[in-house]
Protein backbone atom coordinates (compact mmCIF):
# COMPACT_ATOMS: atom_id res chain seq x y z
CA UNK A 1 0.00 0.00 0.00
CA UNK A 2 1.30 3.38 -0.99
CA UNK A 3 1.41 5.02 2.15
CA UNK A 4 0.99 8.49 0.24
CA UNK A 5 -2.05 7.88 -0.80
CA UNK A 6 -3.44 6.90 3.04
CA UNK A 7 -2.10 10.22 3.67
CA UNK A 8 -3.91 11.81 0.89
CA UNK A 9 -7.42 9.77 1.93
CA UNK A 10 -7.18 10.84 5.32
CA UNK A 11 -6.32 14.54 4.31
CA UNK A 12 -9.89 14.19 2.45
CA UNK A 13 -12.20 13.08 5.24
CA UNK A 14 -9.93 15.59 7.75
CA UNK A 15 -10.97 18.76 4.86
CA UNK A 16 -15.04 17.17 4.68
CA UNK A 17 -15.03 16.86 8.78
CA UNK A 18 -13.77 20.70 8.57
CA UNK A 19 -16.24 21.56 6.39
CA UNK A 20 -19.20 20.08 8.26
CA UNK A 21 -18.02 21.52 11.48
CA UNK A 22 -17.70 24.95 10.16
CA UNK A 23 -21.09 24.80 7.41
CA UNK A 24 -23.79 22.78 9.32
CA UNK A 25 -25.69 24.83 12.74
CA UNK A 26 -27.26 21.44 13.63
CA UNK A 27 -24.89 19.50 16.75
CA UNK A 28 -25.69 16.10 15.30
CA UNK A 29 -23.59 17.00 11.90
CA UNK A 30 -21.05 18.71 13.67
CA UNK A 31 -20.76 15.74 15.92
CA UNK A 32 -20.58 13.45 12.49
CA UNK A 33 -17.69 16.01 11.48
CA UNK A 34 -15.93 15.65 14.90
CA UNK A 35 -16.30 12.04 14.33
CA UNK A 36 -14.12 12.24 10.88
CA UNK A 37 -11.58 14.69 11.72
CA UNK A 38 -10.71 12.39 15.27
CA UNK A 39 -10.54 9.28 13.11
CA UNK A 40 -8.53 10.70 10.15
CA UNK A 41 -6.23 11.33 12.74
CA UNK A 42 -6.53 7.87 13.89
CA UNK A 43 -5.80 6.51 10.09
CA UNK A 44 -2.80 8.78 9.69
CA UNK A 45 -0.99 8.19 13.24
CA UNK A 46 -1.68 3.99 12.65
CA UNK A 47 -0.80 4.21 8.42
CA UNK A 48 2.28 6.05 9.73
CA UNK A 49 3.36 4.02 12.79
CA UNK A 50 2.58 0.72 11.32
CA UNK A 51 4.73 1.25 8.00
CA UNK A 52 7.21 3.79 8.72
CA UNK A 53 8.53 2.65 11.73
CA UNK A 54 9.13 -0.98 13.59
CA UNK A 55 7.70 -0.25 16.85
CA UNK A 56 3.91 0.94 16.90
CA UNK A 57 2.96 -0.05 20.79
CA UNK A 58 3.63 3.54 22.01
CA UNK A 59 2.07 5.02 19.75
CA UNK A 60 -0.89 2.73 19.76
CA UNK A 61 -1.79 2.77 23.33
CA UNK A 62 -1.66 6.59 22.40
CA UNK A 63 -4.54 6.87 19.98
CA UNK A 64 -6.26 4.27 22.63
CA UNK A 65 -6.13 6.55 25.18
CA UNK A 66 -6.93 9.75 23.71
CA UNK A 67 -9.92 8.36 21.52
CA UNK A 68 -11.44 7.24 24.91
CA UNK A 69 -11.24 11.15 25.89
CA UNK A 70 -12.40 12.56 22.96
CA UNK A 71 -15.33 9.53 23.17
CA UNK A 72 -16.12 10.63 26.74
CA UNK A 73 -16.07 14.03 26.04
CA UNK A 74 -18.32 13.88 23.31
CA UNK A 75 -20.97 11.88 24.97
CA UNK A 76 -20.68 14.13 27.75
CA UNK A 77 -21.84 17.08 25.72
CA UNK A 78 -24.54 14.60 24.12
CA UNK A 79 -25.60 13.18 27.33
CA UNK A 80 -25.62 16.88 28.93
CA UNK A 81 -27.95 17.82 26.12
CA UNK A 82 -30.17 14.68 26.02
CA UNK A 83 -30.84 14.14 30.02
CA UNK A 84 -32.11 17.95 30.62
CA UNK A 85 -31.36 17.39 34.13
CA UNK A 86 -32.79 20.64 35.12
CA UNK A 87 -36.44 21.40 33.01
CA UNK A 88 -37.71 19.94 29.87
CA UNK A 89 -36.39 21.20 26.68
CA UNK A 90 -38.58 21.43 23.43
CA UNK A 91 -36.34 23.18 21.55
CA UNK A 92 -34.13 21.61 18.72
CA UNK A 93 -30.49 22.85 19.59
CA UNK A 94 -29.29 24.20 16.66
CA UNK A 95 -26.45 27.16 16.57
CA UNK A 96 -28.02 30.59 15.57
CA UNK A 97 -25.13 30.92 13.24
CA UNK A 98 -22.27 28.46 12.00
CA UNK A 99 -18.81 27.51 14.14
CA UNK A 100 -17.51 30.25 12.89
CA UNK A 101 -19.85 32.96 15.21
CA UNK A 102 -20.91 30.25 17.89
CA UNK A 103 -21.14 31.49 21.78
CA UNK A 104 -20.63 29.62 24.62
CA UNK A 105 -24.06 29.65 25.75
CA UNK A 106 -24.95 27.94 22.69
CA UNK A 107 -22.51 25.12 22.88
CA UNK A 108 -24.02 24.53 26.30
CA UNK A 109 -27.58 24.02 25.51
CA UNK A 110 -28.34 26.94 27.81
CA UNK A 111 -29.43 29.33 24.98
CA UNK B 1 5.98 -11.43 15.87
CA UNK B 2 6.97 -10.11 12.36
CA UNK B 3 5.01 -10.37 9.23
CA UNK B 4 6.98 -10.08 5.64
CA UNK B 5 4.03 -10.40 3.02
CA UNK B 6 1.69 -7.39 2.78
CA UNK B 7 0.78 -8.17 -0.48
CA UNK B 8 -2.51 -9.88 0.22
CA UNK B 9 -4.85 -7.40 1.79
CA UNK B 10 -3.17 -4.35 -0.71
CA UNK B 11 -5.70 -4.12 -3.02
CA UNK B 12 -8.34 -4.51 0.18
CA UNK B 13 -7.08 -1.19 1.52
CA UNK B 14 -7.78 0.95 -1.52
CA UNK B 15 -11.57 -0.63 -1.73
CA UNK B 16 -12.10 0.41 2.14
CA UNK B 17 -10.51 3.56 2.06
CA UNK B 18 -12.43 4.22 -0.74
CA UNK B 19 -15.51 3.06 0.78
CA UNK B 20 -15.12 5.57 4.25
CA UNK B 21 -14.40 8.45 2.04
CA UNK B 22 -18.25 7.35 0.27
CA UNK B 23 -19.64 6.56 3.17
CA UNK B 24 -18.15 9.50 4.86
CA UNK B 25 -19.64 11.69 2.20
CA UNK B 26 -23.12 10.21 2.26
CA UNK B 27 -23.86 10.47 6.45
CA UNK B 28 -22.87 14.11 6.07
CA UNK B 29 -25.33 14.86 2.77
CA UNK B 30 -28.02 12.38 4.06
CA UNK B 31 -30.94 14.42 5.98
CA UNK B 32 -32.71 11.52 7.35
CA UNK B 33 -31.58 10.68 10.63
CA UNK B 34 -32.32 6.60 10.12
CA UNK B 35 -30.05 6.61 6.43
CA UNK B 36 -27.58 9.33 8.24
CA UNK B 37 -26.57 6.87 11.39
CA UNK B 38 -26.78 3.81 9.36
CA UNK B 39 -24.30 5.29 6.89
CA UNK B 40 -22.35 6.35 9.50
CA UNK B 41 -22.17 2.84 11.67
CA UNK B 42 -20.67 1.78 8.16
CA UNK B 43 -18.32 4.63 7.83
CA UNK B 44 -16.98 3.62 10.98
CA UNK B 45 -17.33 0.02 10.59
CA UNK B 46 -14.98 0.16 7.71
CA UNK B 47 -12.50 2.42 9.56
CA UNK B 48 -12.25 -0.38 12.29
CA UNK B 49 -11.82 -2.96 9.47
CA UNK B 50 -8.54 -0.66 7.60
CA UNK B 51 -6.76 -0.56 11.14
CA UNK B 52 -7.68 -4.60 10.98
CA UNK B 53 -5.62 -4.35 7.61
CA UNK B 54 -3.54 -2.78 9.28
CA UNK B 55 -2.42 -5.86 11.83
CA UNK B 56 -4.23 -3.89 14.75
CA UNK B 57 -6.71 -6.22 15.50
CA UNK B 58 -7.04 -4.76 19.32
CA UNK B 59 -8.41 -1.34 17.97
CA UNK B 60 -11.21 -3.08 16.08
CA UNK B 61 -13.08 -4.12 19.55
CA UNK B 62 -11.26 -1.37 21.96
CA UNK B 63 -12.49 1.40 19.96
CA UNK B 64 -15.45 0.32 17.99
CA UNK B 65 -17.54 -0.73 21.12
CA UNK B 66 -17.27 2.78 22.58
CA UNK B 67 -17.76 4.47 19.11
CA UNK B 68 -21.07 2.43 18.70
CA UNK B 69 -22.31 3.00 22.26
CA UNK B 70 -21.79 6.69 21.51
CA UNK B 71 -23.72 6.77 18.21
CA UNK B 72 -26.49 5.21 19.70
CA UNK B 73 -26.83 8.06 22.21
CA UNK B 74 -26.32 10.33 19.50
CA UNK B 75 -28.92 8.67 17.45
CA UNK B 76 -31.46 8.69 20.25
CA UNK B 77 -30.68 12.54 20.88
CA UNK B 78 -31.26 13.11 17.11
CA UNK B 79 -34.69 11.79 16.86
CA UNK B 80 -35.69 13.49 19.93
CA UNK B 81 -34.60 17.15 18.68
CA UNK B 82 -36.17 15.87 15.19
CA UNK B 83 -39.81 15.00 16.55
CA UNK B 84 -39.65 18.30 18.68
CA UNK B 85 -38.20 20.31 15.71
CA UNK B 86 -41.25 19.50 13.34
CA UNK B 87 -43.65 20.94 15.94
CA UNK B 88 -41.66 23.89 15.88
CA UNK B 89 -41.50 24.02 11.86
CA UNK B 90 -45.60 23.68 12.09
CA UNK B 91 -46.10 26.25 15.08
CA UNK B 92 -43.73 28.86 12.86
CA UNK B 93 -46.45 28.65 10.09
CA UNK B 94 -48.96 30.23 11.80
CA UNK B 95 -48.85 33.66 13.21
CA UNK B 96 -49.81 35.08 16.76
CA UNK B 97 -53.32 35.52 15.67
CA UNK B 98 -53.52 32.12 14.60
CA UNK B 99 -53.64 33.20 11.13
CA UNK B 100 -51.00 31.99 8.42
CA UNK B 101 -47.94 34.44 7.75
CA UNK B 102 -48.23 36.61 4.84
CA UNK B 103 -46.36 35.93 1.07
CA UNK B 104 -44.51 39.13 1.27
CA UNK B 105 -42.28 38.35 5.08
CA UNK B 106 -42.37 34.71 3.53
CA UNK B 107 -40.58 36.10 0.87
CA UNK B 108 -38.28 38.47 2.98
CA UNK B 109 -37.52 35.03 5.58
CA UNK B 110 -36.59 33.27 2.17
CA UNK B 111 -34.35 36.48 1.08
CA UNK B 112 -32.34 36.56 4.30
CA UNK B 113 -32.19 32.48 4.54
CA UNK B 114 -30.94 32.46 1.25
CA UNK B 115 -27.98 35.17 2.46
CA UNK B 116 -27.53 33.47 5.26
CA UNK B 117 -26.54 30.48 3.91
CA UNK B 118 -24.44 31.96 0.89
CA UNK B 119 -22.43 33.86 4.09
CA UNK B 120 -22.64 30.18 5.70
CA UNK B 121 -21.37 28.75 2.64
CA UNK B 122 -18.59 30.83 1.45
CA UNK B 123 -16.26 30.98 4.76
CA UNK B 124 -15.89 27.43 5.11
CA UNK B 125 -15.29 27.10 1.14
CA UNK B 126 -12.15 29.40 2.01
CA UNK B 127 -10.72 28.24 5.14
CA UNK B 128 -10.96 24.33 2.99
CA UNK B 129 -9.46 26.00 0.34
CA UNK B 130 -7.08 27.82 1.93
CA UNK B 131 -6.03 24.29 4.46
CA UNK B 132 -5.84 22.22 0.68
CA UNK B 133 -3.29 24.72 -1.13
CA UNK B 134 -1.28 24.73 2.21
CA UNK B 135 -1.26 20.86 2.03
CA UNK B 136 -0.37 20.78 -1.77
CA UNK B 137 2.35 22.90 -1.55
CA UNK B 138 4.26 21.96 1.17
CA UNK B 139 3.25 17.68 0.99
CA UNK B 140 4.67 17.41 -2.66
CA UNK B 141 8.67 16.48 -0.97
CA UNK B 142 7.39 15.36 2.30
CA UNK B 143 5.79 12.73 0.40
CA UNK B 144 8.49 11.40 -1.48
CA UNK B 145 10.71 10.33 1.41
CA UNK B 146 8.64 8.02 2.62
CA UNK B 147 10.61 4.33 3.24
CA UNK B 148 8.19 1.67 3.76
CA UNK B 149 9.69 -0.83 6.55
CA UNK B 150 10.15 -4.33 4.87
CA UNK B 151 8.84 -6.23 8.19
CA UNK B 152 5.93 -5.16 10.22
CA UNK B 153 5.58 -5.65 13.94
CA UNK B 154 2.95 -7.10 15.02
CA UNK B 155 1.83 -5.31 18.44
CA UNK B 156 -0.91 -7.51 20.57
CA UNK B 157 -2.66 -6.19 24.07
CA UNK B 158 0.14 -7.61 26.02
CA UNK B 159 2.54 -5.36 24.62
CA UNK B 160 0.01 -2.40 24.44
CA UNK B 161 -0.91 -2.75 28.27
CA UNK B 162 3.06 -3.09 28.89
CA UNK B 163 3.86 0.40 27.53
CA UNK B 164 1.09 2.03 29.35
CA UNK B 165 2.68 0.41 32.55
CA UNK B 166 5.94 1.37 31.96
CA UNK B 167 5.72 4.82 30.16
CA UNK B 168 3.19 7.13 31.66
CA UNK B 169 4.32 9.98 30.15
CA UNK B 170 1.55 9.83 27.87
CA UNK B 171 -0.67 9.11 30.42
CA UNK B 172 0.24 12.32 32.70
CA UNK B 173 -0.44 14.24 29.65
CA UNK B 174 -3.58 13.04 28.67
CA UNK B 175 -4.46 13.23 32.85
CA UNK B 176 -3.60 17.13 32.63
CA UNK B 177 -5.77 17.55 29.45
CA UNK B 178 -8.64 15.93 30.70
CA UNK B 179 -8.38 18.29 34.16
CA UNK B 180 -8.10 20.97 31.97
CA UNK B 181 -10.77 20.48 30.22
CA UNK B 182 -13.24 20.11 32.87
CA UNK B 183 -11.90 22.69 34.33
CA UNK B 184 -13.27 25.32 31.70
CA UNK B 185 -16.67 23.10 31.73
CA UNK B 186 -17.10 23.72 35.15
CA UNK B 187 -16.50 27.43 35.32
CA UNK B 188 -18.45 27.99 32.07
CA UNK B 189 -21.58 26.09 33.34
CA UNK B 190 -20.81 28.30 37.06
CA UNK B 191 -21.08 31.56 34.36
CA UNK B 192 -24.11 30.60 33.16
CA UNK B 193 -26.04 29.42 36.33
CA UNK B 194 -25.09 32.55 37.88
CA UNK B 195 -26.47 34.84 34.72
CA UNK B 196 -29.71 32.87 35.37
Amino acid sequence: MNLAFIFYVSFALCIIGIFGAFYFKNITAMMVSAQFIALSSVINFLSFSQILYENSVPILSFVIISMFLILIFQFVIIFYLYSSLNYIKTAKVEFENNLFYFTMEEWLGEK
Amino acid sequence: MNITNIIIIKNFQYFILAAIIVFALLSLIIKGIGKKFVFLFLFILFVQVFDLTLYFGELFFLLFIPMALFMLILFLYSLQSEAYSSEIVNDENIGRDGNTKTGISKRQSLRGEAINVYSRFVMPVLFSAGLIFLFVKFSGDYTAKFNAEKSIMLAGFINIANDIFFNYGILVFIVILLIFILFLWVISILLIRKKQ
